[in-house]
């Protein structure tokens, strides 16, 4: 698939330009915002929609990924898949789902992949996320340190300790963590 | 050895080419043993995330201005938590410090140094964390910050920063804790990035990037500084009379 011209908003996340970042959300964060609010959300959901659908945009780029499609469309499935996320656990009624507001149109089968993958990785996440919440607090702050890209060293001199233990420890905790997953009845998101 | 620390020598690449064959051999027969390597990496890639604080602060900045009705749903929300309310009270406790430290009849010229030491006043970090559950990185953190050994305290809220990138107190805790290390430029750095957000401690900010250039005799730049707080602003009589004891 050729790149889209609008490919650049990746690159700005990427380079954190914020010049057409600016761009971007003069051009897009009306539509989104619009969305939401005609979906039962407020304006502060919207902008935490949109934000974390930027930030879910950026993630993706890091791994690599290049844009085939408007922008717009593509940052409409993402912040609608985020929003019906949100609303399907808040148990929230009277939202259109069916409503793509015709930018299915204008995106091919690469660009619904790309949007799914965004959408499953925010479902392990929370999930994730919940069963560490049952983990008990050193072993849940001992992960978090490791997830923030610190070193082993680094986690073991903050902790005050030495690698040895800190090592042994962050796979013990991984290890209970995991116990902790199996026992959900969704564990098998975390499985392909 | 358990099966996560097999997992983690096998993708370390430390295992000998026997030990590697009976591992793969078991990834294809021991189904729940492939399963917890599966997850195993899937946890690491979902969740190791390189924080990326620049866009993050870029993003934020364009959702104030795009999006109106952020701040006052970012205010209810706390209300209705009730997580902050520790904040407010803290920002307040400064201000009635503030009106008893500041001793408008003393009127001699002072020097650099007592300048600084009557206005650096430090407040505390709180040592039990509301809301979250009791977290020992901040509250150990806390205990040596507010003992004032600020050169211990610094690694761990530089930790807890990166932890907790929204926590403002913690920002500027960790500028307090470089420019008490004399580390002067990290120290501007932070007031400077929560002088531009819009944080309770925003104009806090302001006010000790102004003592910042004022311990290093930069006089004129703390009296600019200072200037930038405006009238509204919870210290903008703790400034007004600090420039004036600096114009002497």
């Amino acid at each position: 698939m050729a790149v889209h011209p609008d490919n650049k908003y990746i690159d700005a996340l990427l380079a954190n330009d914020t010049g057409l970042l600016d761009e971007l959300y003069a051009k897009f964060s009306g539509k989104i915002k619009h969305y939401v609010l005609q979906n039962n959300g407020t304006e502060a959901d919207a902008a935490d929609i949109f934000q974390e659908a930027l930030l879910d945009i950026y993630r993706k780029a890091q791994k690599g990924f290049t844009l085939t499609c408007p922008m717009e469309a593509f940052l409409f499935l993402i912040c609608r898949n985020r929003w019906l996320n949100q609303i399907t656990r808040k148990k929230y009624k009277n939202v259109t789902f069916a409503d793509d507001e015709g930018y299915s149109n204008l995106v091919s089968d690469d660009t619904f992949a790309n949007a799914e993958q965004i959408l499953v990785s925010q479902n392990r996440k929370s999930l994730i996320e919940t069963k560490l919440q049952e983990l008990g607090e050193s072993c849940r702050q001992l992960l978090q340190l490791c997830w923030s890209g610190k070193k082993l060293e680094e986690v073991a001199q903050v902790m005050d300790t030495t690698y040895a233990y800190i090592r042994k420890k962050k796979g013990d905790c991984t290890g209970k963590l995991i116990d902790l997953i199996k026992t959900s009845p969704d564990y098998k998101l975390l499985l392909n | 050895m358990n099966d996560i620390e097999q997992i983690e020598k096998y993708l370390a690449g430390e295992m000998s080419r026997e030990e590697m064959q009976a591992f793969e051999q078991r990834l294809q027969t021991d189904e729940a043993f492939a399963e917890t390597f599966t997850m195993y990496k899937t946890i690491g890639n979902e969740m190791k995330e390189e924080s990326n604080d620049e866009l993050t602060e870029t993003l934020s900045s364009l959702n104030k201005k795009y999006f109106t009705e952020k701040q006052e749903g970012k205010i209810v929300e706390m209300k209705t938590s009730g997580k902050k309310w520790w904040l407010y009270a803290a920002a307040a406790s400064v201000f009635v410090a503030v009106l008893f430290i500041i001793q408008p009849w003393k009127s001699k010229t002072v020097s650099n140094e007592e300048v600084f030491a009557q206005n650096a006043v430090v407040e505390d970090l709180p040592t039990v964390v509301r809301g979250t559950n009791n977290d020992s990185l901040q509250i150990k953190a806390s205990e040596l910050y507010n003992k004032k050994d600020y050169a211990t305290a610094l690694p761990l809220l530089d930790s807890l920063t990166k932890l907790k990138p929204g926590e403002a107190q913690l920002q500027l805790s960790l500028g307090i804790c470089y420019l008490q290390t004399g580390n002067y430029s990290l120290a501007i750095n932070k007031f400077d990035s929560l002088a531009a957000g819009e944080s309770i401690y925003k104009y806090d900010a302001f006010a000790w990037k102004a003592l910042a250039f004022l311990k290093q005799d930069k006089r004129e730049d703390c009296i600019a500084a200072l200037k930038q707080i405006p009238a509204q602003a919870a210290n903008f009589e703790k400034a007004k009379k600090m420039i004036k004891q600096l114009s002497k």
